[in-house]
């Protein structure tokens, strides 16, 4: 723990430390890509906030050792735009599981991203909530055994890249846990965006998700993740059929489209007579 | 800022217990409408007096004002934000649809004349600080920005001094009560009343917002025929201002609560006044105000 490279970022001397997560869970991976995002990026780690809500991983901002804002079950999104309107300089990054993202922050989510607020959401998709006990969520796949859903999910699954594709967000990218160096990249992509970017890992929770659907160990559960990923422009020559549990992974979305807080300023600056750029 | 009327209260109640838990300074207007439920979404009523103070879960401590008139209304607003600055708590501004759609004259004073009050920052470097540290059972924290070097570990949960989750009894023990204190044990600062004729008053009616406009006429008519009437309206809801209610029971036989819902501060007076006067309730229970001749008459038949 005391070797390892993320070390330096995280908050210790603390009840808890190391850190809540259970042995093989994803979210501590994810933990490191953001930070190591944000080294390689070598932005001023006092201008970066790392915002969370409730569950598995609205606990991550909470060992960002500088700024942090945890915030309600499903709202993170809503206090970070507030956050970001106020102080447009600082680098937002916030972290969501499923649940979270697709279930009670489902709307949060729609907004901000059909505004293209500039800030980095990454949801840790592990299609169940983790923390209370791994019921099924929106992203459990059709199926699925949950504590909730023990005779298999009777409902579908959400996919949230193409919902927040379709909001308008300027960048949307998935991959995996097993996707390191894609995903640290993709983070810093989000991070340099000048729009929403939405970036979904999908994770293991082998404590819950994993036992109930007999998928091994986390080990097991990441090889899986990499047999299964197909990249975008491989998907695209497939059929549907072809694609059923296949998770697509790459850059899905990468456009410009104009901000929030640039647009929303813009006019403020308007209004005050100020015609500077 | 934000303003919100009838069910938007409740949408908002779990982020004012964040907003407290997190003493993030923040000013909601509730214009009060008739409910329950969508009730009648154009019509006034003075029901969400309770729910304003107590809708989140658990225990912490709001400041509410209420204003009666359109000028008070811009006057009050000021005054909320700098009660919720000094003291870091959501503060409200408790007004009901009569007075918030009102048209009177406004006087809005000169920009360098409005006194502005703005929450305590750090004093001492970021490696110095220490964001939780509480000198007394009812301070108030300074409060630095994102973005400033501070590191501000800012979250919903009981927390050590720096900021870490915990479950230690005595330290959340001690973060609720400072909670309450901060702005129940400063209530001799905060609370405002205004009253008149109270001199000589065997009855005073009690009343906050629009059915205060209608209880000063009807003393003022009623004293016209003899009747020894007195006026008190509530400015500051919340902290509730006991000893300056229980000071005016003890000169008055009746305390007559006019107010429009099924009695909510006549609760709160009957508890500060322990039995020093009679406290009578003048129940509306929404969709138009008490008329002076109401008032007047229920004075009469209690007196």
């Amino acid at each position: 723990m005391l070797n390892h490279p993320a070390f330096k970022y995280f908050r210790v001397n603390r009840p808890g430390t190391p850190h809540l997560w259970c042995p093989g869970c994803g979210i501590g991976q994810v933990w490191y890509y953001t930070a190591k995002a944000i080294e390689e990026l070598e932005l001023d780690t006092n201008r970066v906030l790392w915002v969370g809500g409730s569950g598995c991983t609205g606990r991550m901002c909470t060992y960002w050792y500088k700024d942090y804002f945890h915030t309600l079950h499903g709202r993170p999104l809503a206090f970070a735009t507030g956050v970001k309107l106020a102080r447009p300089e600082l680098t937002v990054i916030c972290h969501m599981g499923d649940g979270e993202a697709a279930a009670i922050g489902g709307n949060h989510l729609i907004q901000t991203a059909r505004r293209n607020v500039e800030l980095v959401a990454i949801c840790v998709n592990n299609f169940n909530y983790g923390m209370t006990g791994g019921q099924f969520s929106p992203t459990t796949p059709r199926g699925a055994i949950t504590s909730t859903s023990l005779f298999g999910n009777v409902e579908g699954a959400l996919d949230l890249c193409r919902l927040v594709e379709a909001c308008g967000a300027s960048y949307v990218a998935r991959w995996t846990t097993v996707h390191v160096r894609q995903t640290i990249e993709s983070i810093k992509k989000g991070i340099r965006k000048n729009g929403f970017s939405f970036i979904e890992v999908v994770s293991q929770c082998p404590t819950f998700y994993g036992r109930r659907n007999r998928t091994g160990d986390a080990v097991e559960m990441m090889k899986q993740f990499r047999n299964y990923s197909v990249t975008r422009d491989r998907a695209e020559k497939m059929s549907q059929d072809e694609l059923k549990d296949k998770i697509v992974v790459g850059d899905l979305v990468d456009r410009e489209n104009v901000g929030f807080c640039a647009s929303l300023h813009d006019v403020a600056r308007k209004l005050s007579g100020d015609s500077r750029d | 800022m934000t303003a919100t009327s009838g069910n938007g209260i409740c949408l908002m109640q779990e982020n004012i217990g964040y907003a407290a838990m997190t003493e993030t300074p923040c000013v909601i207007v509730d214009v009060q409408r008739a409910g329950p439920g969508t009730g009648i979404a154009t019509k006034p009523m003075q029901g969400d007096f309770y729910q304003i103070r107590y809708g989140s879960n658990a225990d912490y401590a709001i400041i509410a004002l209420a204003p009666n008139s359109p000028q008070e209304m811009f006057g009050l607003t000021i005054e909320a934000f700098n009660l919720s600055e000094t003291f870091r708590v959501p503060t409200f501004i408790l007004a009901d649809e009569i007075t918030a759609l009102m048209r009177e004259k406004v006087v809005i004073p000169a920009a360098d004349e409005i006194k502005t009050l703005e929450r305590k920052r750090p004093e001492v470097p970021p490696e110095k600080f220490v964001p939780f540290r509480a000198n007394s059972d009812m301070d108030i924290l300074p409060m630095p920005a994102f973005g400033d070097g501070y590191a501000y570990p800012l979250s919903g949960f009981t927390r050590t001094e720096t900021g870490s989750p915990t479950v230690r009894a005595d330290i959340h023990q001690n973060l609720v009560s400072r909670l309450w204190n901060k702005v129940e044990k400063n209530v001799d600062s905060i609370a405002r009343i205004e009253t008149a004729f109270l001199d000589d008053a065997d009855i005073a009616v009690l009343s906050y917002g629009t059915p205060a406009r209608s209880a000063y006429r009807a003393v003022l008519n009623a004293r016209k025929k003899g009747l020894r009437a007195g006026y008190v309206r509530l400015i500051t809801l919340w902290p509730f201002p006991d000893r300056l209610v229980r000071e005016i029971a003890e000169d008055v036989k009746t305390i007559l609560v006019a107010e429009m819902n099924m009695g909510k501060v006549v609760r709160e007076v009957r508890r500060a006044v322990e039995g020093t006067a009679r406290v009578v309730l003048h129940s509306k229970p929404g969709v138009e105000a008490h008329t002076p001749s109401e008032i007047e008459q229920k004075m009469a038949s209690v007196v």
